[in-house]
Formats: structure tokens, sequence, C-alpha cells
């Protein structure tokens, strides 16, 4: 059976499973998600094929990042062999306290750091995110990005999580080139895509990732045109997202089998093996 | 699993901010057959974002020679060029088959009260036909009370994504006349509830093609926690059963 008419009949993955790239445990004031349970976030999984995930959550994006991270390591610990979790940091707070929440989720069982430079309110190339790409690169770790291009809705001011900022970032840290980076979302909108398709051609550790698609208006087959089927990775946004949406998106687009696959599972998967994350 | 699919919207058309995926009549139907979709209800870029009456009649063109499958929707404004005619305006819809209006209140700066369109939306209530609204262009008072004064009306909440369900499950609660279209319906676990809540027969299978490709709505068609009885409902039966209940 093939990839789309697996999805066409709403059948689970099995061969290959999926592995997610952008999971979410916990909910957010910002908007009404039916069921945030661990439990239901498994079963979602479950019903999709998802083998493997990358995971953080929403409380340490939005409120407060030792709740979050600490819930999202005791999940990890109840299902280790499904969720990957990463530390969420937030540059509004001190280095010496951001570094000390590395320090407990790495010595656990993080395998990178994920940053919102939008809920944050710190732009991407910052200096305050230094701290962020110095660990990764000390720890082996990788990094996940929200990432969205573009001005604020008629406001004239540009955003701070666009992908456009990674290449001041990158020529800062030029052993980051050797760090795996998720530019989540991809940058969200058209124009972002076009950056974090450049960077990801340009930089064989980044990645482009797939949820947050429908503000960008552009099919998929177009974007793996721009990208490349090794450079991209599926992302859900599980938690916030149904995870069907992107799965269709990827699924029935206009790219081979081959294609598919290894943006469904095989190129997480390089990434999550490659990883020699340093406790 | 489905048996086929009626697109409940979609467009043919240039977008100035974007060269997207297609733009002509032809196309449309070629994706459509490309992603097994029978049918759909259609409408005209132009009409939205550049002149209503002007691309309500070129659509009315492009997709003449695909009206089996092709169901045109004007995009309605109150279009004071056509004189304050109403029965004209009326009569223009019926004798060309429009069983289904978009309206953009914020966009194009009107109200949806009696005293701005309420000739208009009576002569709608009459003909029971099918409002498009997108949550990010109506206020919700605005479409609460729409709903409210013209209950023959069937309002589709179109593009609705993951935003807006505090404010959308207490008018689905309140009023039967409010459908959601799936397009952008993102919420995690959002469809199953929509479902348990208020009933498959509250919800229409759509792409927003060519803006969005199509692959997202079927999968989440096809992945609800539903019946085949009930993701047929939502493919394509409440969207004919919603036209075929038109007056014209």
């Amino acid at each position: 059976m093939t990839i789309e008419e697996r999805v066409r009949r709403g059948l689970p993955f099995d061969n290959p499973r999926i592995i997610d790239a952008h999971i979410h445990l916990g909910g957010t004031t910002l908007v009404y998600t039916p069921d945030i349970s661990l439990e239901y976030l498994i079963k979602s999984m479950d019903r999709f094929g998802i083998e493997k995930c990358v995971i953080s959550h929403l409380a340490a994006l939005s409120q407060d990042i030792t709740y979050g991270n600490r819930e999202v390591f005791e999940a990890v610990s109840k299902y280790p062999d499904r969720l990957n979790g990463l530390a969420v940091v937030n540059p509004n707070y001190s280095k010496t306290r951001n570094l000390e929440e590395l320090d407990n989720w790495f010595v656990e069982s993080a395998v990178g750091i994920k940053i919102h430079p939008e809920l944050h309110g710190y732009p991407l190339d910052g200096a305050d995110y230094n701290f962020v790409w110095e660990t990764a690169i000390e720890r082996q770790s990788m990094i996940l990005i929200h990432s969205w291009a573009g001005e604020y809705y008629r406001t004239g001011l540009v955003s701070k999580c666009g992908p456009e900022r990674l290449w001041t970032v990158l020529e800062r840290y030029p052993e980051l080139q050797k760090i795996p980076i998720v530019i989540g979302h991809s940058g969200g909108i058209h124009e972002g895509y076009v950056t974090a398709a450049a960077l990801a051609r340009k930089y064989p550790h980044i990645y482009c990732e797939t949820c947050g698609w429908e503000f960008s208006f552009t099919w998929f087959h177009r974007f793996v045109e721009m990208a490349g089927e090794d450079k991209i990775v599926f992302g859900s946004d599980s938690g916030l997202h149904n995870p069907a949406y992107t799965l269709g998106r990827v699924a029935l687009s206009k790219i081979s089998e081959t294609a598919k696959q290894k943006i469904l599972r095989f190129n997480m998967e390089k990434v999550l093996s490659n990883l020699k994350v340093l406790r | 699993m489905v048996d086929k699919f009626f697109d409940a919207t979609c467009s043919i058309g240039t977008y100035a901010s974007q060269e997207l995926e297609f733009h002509t009549v032809q196309e449309l139907v070629s994706n459509m057959d490309c992603f097994g979709i029978e049918s759909a209800v259609v409408h005209h870029n132009m009409a939205v974002y550049h002149d209503a009456a002007l691309g309500n009649y070129k659509l009315l063109k492009e997709v003449k020679p695909f009206r089996e499958r092709l169901f045109p929707s004007w995009v309605y404004e109150p279009e004071l060029s056509w004189g304050g005619n109403l029965n004209k305006f009326i009569n223009e819809m019926q004798l060309n088959g429009i069983k289904a209006v978009r309206i953009y209140p914020t966009a194009h700066k009107f109200q949806i009260t009696r005293w701005n369109v309420g000739d208009v939306f009576d002569a709608f209530d009459d003909a029971r036909l099918l409002v498009y609204a997108d949550p990010w262009d109506i206020d919700f008072s605005m479409l609460q009370s729409a709903c409210e004064t013209y209950c023959n009306i069937k309002f589709i909440l179109t593009n609705p994504s993951y935003y807006f369900q505090r404010m959308l499950y207490p008018l689905l609660n309140m009023y039967p006349n409010l459908y959601v279209e799936l397009s952008t319906y993102l919420v995690f676990g959002g469809i199953d509830e929509l479902i348990g809540k208020f009933g498959a027969d509250r919800i229409l299978f759509g792409t927003g093609m060519p803006f969005h490709d199509p692959g997202g709505a079927i999968a989440a068609t096809a992945y609800a926690n539903a019946s085949d009885e009930q993701k047929n409902q939502i493919a394509y039966g409440n969207l004919g059963r919603l036209l075929n209940d038109v007056k014209f």
C-alpha cells in the first residue's frame, strides 16, 4: 500500500513509522485544545503511526520554563522509547539560570534545546541567545527554533524569529554548522520558506520542518523543490495542531514515495541517531 | 473510507501578494481530478480583491464549461453600482444558479445590520442561501446576530483556523444554521470534538485551493474518529444537502 493510499484510508503508518520533529505537551491560554493530557497525545501518536517524536512543553514557552521542562522530562521518563525531550530556555532570564536549567535536563535526558523568540519577545540573533549556541556546540545537541518571517501585520515591526536572522548567528559561530538545527515552521509564510530553504541548501545540518503551513500558500511539492527532499523533516505541532493536516499535505503531494519516506521518518532518524549528546 | 469529495471552498484567479499554485479554472479541474475531488463550490479572487461584480461575472464565464462539477459562489458587498436595484441583483443570482455567497465585512467595510444590508439578507434568507464568512474577517458578535436574525441562511465559517473555538462553540450550540468548513480547522483533537458535541452534519469538507494544497483536508477527513457514514456526510453529503435546499 502506498503512503497516499494509507492516508486516504485513515490508517496508522507502520512501514516506516513516522518520526515527528515538533510536538508539544500541555496547553496554552492562547487557544482552546480539547485534551492536553499525555495519554491523549500518545493515543494520537498511535493513531497516526508516529513512533517517536521530539517534544517540548507549552508552559515552558509561554510562562514557566522550570515547570514546563519538569513536566516534559517526567513524560519522557514514562515513554523513553517514544519521546525525545527538548529543554526550553528563556533569554529574558539570566544566563546563569538558563544554564542551570540546561544542566538539569541534559543530565536527565534532553536531546536538545527549544527556543521561541516570538513568545519570549527576543530576537533570534540577539546576544542573549549566545549561550544557546555555545551550549549546543559544547554538548553536541540539537536545536529546534520557532521561526516566522515577515513584518507583524500593519505594525512595520520586523519579526524577531525570521529565519534570515540565522545567517548572522551561523557567521558568528562557524562550529554551529555541525550542529543539527531544525527550523520550526520553516519560517511560516512563503518569504520564510525561501530563506529556510536557502539555509538548508547551504548548511548540511540545517533542516526545515513542516507544520504551520497554512499561512505559506506554498504547496508541499514546491517546497521540496526549494529545500530538497533530504532537508525537510516532518513536524505536526501535535498538542496544538491535528497531525492529519500536515501528514496529508506530505502524503498526497506530487513527490516520490522515497522522498515521502525520507521526510516522514528517515531524515529525522538520521538527526537523532547522529546526536552524541554530552551529559 | 470516503467515497468521494465535494469541496466547499476553492477559488480561481490570481493573488497579488504571491504567485499561487494555479489560477485558471482548467488547472482547478485538473487538480480536482488529481486529488479525487468530484465537485466544488468556487469563487473568483477578482471578486474578493478587486471588484465584486466584475469578478462574479468573470467567474460565471470561466466555469461555464464545467458547470456539472463547479458551483459558482458570488462575493457579496453592498454594491452601490447595482443602483440599489435589489430585485435585479437577486434575479441575476437566480438566473445564474448562484446558491452560495461569500462576505468580507471587515475588508469590504460593511456590517450585517438591518440598516446596512437588511433588504439583501432578507432575500438571502428567503432563498435559504449559503453565506460564507471567514473568522479573520468577521466579528463574532456580528456573526451571532446574523445567525439569529436570518435563521434560514446557512452560515459557513470558512478558513476556521485553530484560534476561535471559545467563540465558535457557543454559536454552534445556539444556532443550527451555522456550519464549519475544514480547510484549516487545525485544532488538535478538534474535529473529533466537533463531531461529538455538534454532530457530523455541521461539518463540511473544504480545501481552500489554490492557497492550500488539498491533502491536509483530505487526511483530516480520513482520520476523523467517525463512522464511514459520518465521514461521507462531511466529505460530500452535507454540502449537497445544503445546496439542494436553496430555493433558487
